[in-house]
């Protein structure tokens, strides 16, 4: 968890004034007593899910990774880049079992995958959450096989706050991840799986996961084991992410106004002109550009959307079909 | 065929970023973010508070190497591999302000710590409080002299030790793409017991002390977790006929578990900096409490305010490692070496005075504003 200590957080800028005045009062305020009920919570959760973490291993390309059961007949969710290319992983628990696994889908510009224990006997799980209501600083327990498995350890344990939320479903702590971490669990304080292990950044804070939802939205075809997508470093760059072509030049009352239209892009092909005020995306309103990309990361390129957009204080609505990012700005390629 | 012997060396699936953050973070976050470790740090402060008094500041000219904690009269314990960089200007400073010259006047090499002799301190030892009833997720922090809490964090694995020699060794190869039943091995190594024990390769090892081992990973942990010199009963197959043995285990040879570069290269990204001494302790804790390297020393407490342990080493990008109380008692009674014969076996290592910019708060505050104003630049042109 990083927290700076008291004394130095009189550094920090933002809060320089907040320590010694009203406003601090304001904020949450804690207790020895709150603690000792948090530490409770975290015990819990470290406890449960200590037996459903799992590493994952391959023979044939001699990577280890971590996974999650979430359900009784043995469903593991990992990271997409863990299992990239692989049809079967071994399986292995904290106390050294180990087990055959099957690779089902990856969506890899999400970097969400499924594994299936092939044995069918109740394995130990824990349950799924929602990472849609997921907030900054609320508390989350991080758990994986850093620096694959060990005989003589059990996953460490690492407990954190949400630091970043990102429109594509991805969340961001502070429970620092290293090599072998991936694919492994963050925890709310519910002891419901939130997010899985994804990426790190060269700060302590840039430690991202990516959220169930992500999981969610396309879980028919990833248990039927479809694989799609592609890993990008920062998945708003992603060439295959679904776009409608303009630029947002920045939130009004309504929704968004557009700024620039990219040529033959499915918005100019719809008509669509600088400072038309998009309002709503097939009935779900608009009301930021994270707003927007989240509502278009529900999509793939290639799916017909409804647009309702206000020109000069007239409603208009057009169907348009999404774009890959690559297509409308070939310069991202 | 891929083989595979307890020398491993495996790819690790975490998949780095160059560019640091492309989560959004946002001014609003981040004042959320600061008044909750405002919150939580404000409530550490009772709970560190007696265990605090017990701390001092370990000192080389007026620089900061360490934190010490008091441990007899007169009598502080600290980081040996950071004091010994330069015993010359040994001083400790006290919570209350006061300055004190050390000389250090015992070491114990395996544990890095330092008995430093403080004439004059009148400051009450702590009291180790045992670390019985920590569990994994069990709060830490660090006590500091000021009263203050640092680097708070949980338990993130039991006490261990991190001795390769302590691991259990067979001496066999393993057939990692055997599928079973039992494993496969492929070479058995000279001078181990497995080799005198008569093991060979192509024999099929089905059970390790009357218990069934299914795979690889079966029979490591089964082993790892048995202590070298004893001794176990082995059934193996061997063409059709079963046959059982017993063979005394040896310790394991030094090696690295994973490839180091590239679990360097992870830890090392954003210029964290770690202890120099951070790895072969005989028994220590892991928690994720980020501190700095000159952390080490100051006594780590639970939310009771029992003094837990030691905090021994930054070590990594996920771990601090605390020796926990019980083995500190068990080191503090035993004899301590004298330091002479220790420095030179290590070598003086002369104290590196560039530090980095990332050593100033100031300077790295001020890079990740810019980092995240850039941020919210490209997030906000940056098309849908």
């Amino acid at each position: 968890m990083k927290l700076a200590s008291f004394g130095e957080q009189a550094a920090l800028i933002l809060s320089a004034l907040a320590i010694f005045s009203e406003a601090a009062a304001e904020g949450p305020a804690f207790s020895p007593e709150h603690l000792r009920a948090l530490q409770s919570k975290v015990h819990d959760v470290a406890g449960k899910g200590l037996t459903a973490t799992v590493s994952l291993f391959s023979e044939a390309s001699e990577s280890s990774g971590s996974g999650v059961i979430i359900s009784r007949n043995g469903l593991i969710l990992t990271a997409g880049h863990v299992v990239e290319g692989l049809e079967e992983v071994t399986v292995v628990f904290s106390d050294g079992k180990q087990a055959r696994g099957k690779v089902l889908g990856s969506n890899l510009s999400k970097d969400a995958a499924m594994v299936k224990l092939a044995e069918e006997t109740e394995w130990p799980f824990v349950e799924l959450g929602d990472s849609r209501g997921v907030e900054i600083g609320d508390f989350v327990v991080s758990l994986g096989h850093a620096g694959g498995f060990d005989a003589l350890r059990t996953p460490p344990v690492r407990f954190g706050r949400v630091v970043a939320l990102n429109p594509l479903g991805f969340i961001g702590s502070d429970c620092a991840l290293i090599g072998g971490d991936s694919g492994g669990p963050l925890f709310n304080l519910k002891g419901e799986v939130i997010a899985i292990h994804s990426s790190i950044g060269a700060s302590l804070t840039a430690n991202n996961h990516t959220g169930v939802q992500n999981f969610k939205t396309d879980w028919d075809r990833l248990i039927n084991g479809e694989t799609w997508g592609r890993l990008t470093m920062n998945p708003l760059m992603n060439p295959d992410r679904p776009v409608i072509g303009f630029n947002v030049a920045g939130a009004v009352e309504e929704g968004v106004r557009l700024g620039e239209v990219y040529p033959d892009s499915p918005a100019d092909v719809a008509g669509m002109r600088r400072g038309d005020i998009v309002v709503s995306i097939d009935g779900q309103p608009v009301k930021s550009l994270r707003g927007l990309q989240g509502i278009l990361s529900g999509y793939e390129p290639g799916n017909e959307v409804k647009l309702t957009y206000n020109r000069g204080g007239e409603s208009r609505t057009c169907r348009v079909k999404l774009a890959r990012l690559a297509d409308v700005m070939p310069e991202q390629k | 065929m891929k083989i595979i012997s307890f020398l491993v060396f495996i790819v690790l699936a975490c998949w780095t970023q160059s560019l640091a953050q492309d989560l959004e973070s946002s001014p609003e976050s981040q004042a959320v973010l600061d008044d909750q470790a405002t919150g939580i740090f404000r409530a550490l402060v009772p709970v560190v508070k007696k265990a605090s008094a017990g701390t001092v500041e370990v000192r080389v000219w007026r620089k900061r190497v360490s934190y010490g904690t008091i441990v007899g009269p007169e009598t502080v314990l600290t980081k040996w591999s950071e004091v010994s960089r330069d015993l010359r200007s040994l001083s400790c400073r006290t919570g209350a302000g006061e300055w004190l010259p050390a000389v250090v006047s015992g070491v114990y090499p395996d544990a890095d710590l330092a008995v430093v002799k403080v004439a004059g301190l009148e400051v009450d030892p702590v009291i180790f409080g045992g670390e019985k009833d920590l569990r994994p997720g069990s709060f830490l922090c660090l006590a500091r002299p000021d009263g203050e809490a640092a680097g708070m964090g949980v338990v993130s694995v039991m006490p261990r030790s991190l001795r390769s020699s302590d691991r259990a060794f067979l001496g066999v190869a393993m057939d990692l793409e055997f599928k079973g039943p039992g494993v496969l091995v492929r070479r058995v190594e000279l001078g181990t017991g497995a080799e005198r024990s008569g093991l060979m390769a192509s024999d099929v090892i089905l059970e390790v002390t009357g218990k069934k081992v299914n795979g690889s990973f079966e029979l490591s942990t089964l082993l790892q977790r048995l202590e070298p010199g004893q001794k176990v009963k082995i059934r193996y197959a061997r063409g059709e006929e079963e046959r059982e043995i017993e063979v005394e285990l040896g310790g394991r040879p030094r090696a690295p578990r994973i490839p180091y570069s590239r679990m360097e290269q992870m830890n090392n990204m954003g210029g964290h900096r770690y202890n120099e001494v951070r790895d072969g302790f005989s028994r220590v804790l892991q928690s994720d409490m980020q501190i700095a390297p000159e952390d080490c020393g100051a006594p780590v407490v639970d939310l009771e305010g029992r003094v837990v342990g030691v905090a021994i080493a930054r070590a990594g990008r996920i771990k601090t490692f605390i020796i926990p109380s019980s083995a500190i008692e068990q080191t503090l009674a035993l004899e301590p070496a004298p330091p002479e014969a220790q420095l030179s076996k290590a070598g003086r290592i002369p104290l590196p005075e560039v530090r980095g910019p990332e050593a100033d708060p100031f300077e790295a505050m001020r890079r990740r504003l810019e980092e995240m104003r850039r941020l919210m630049e490209e997030i906000e042109e940056g098309g849908e």
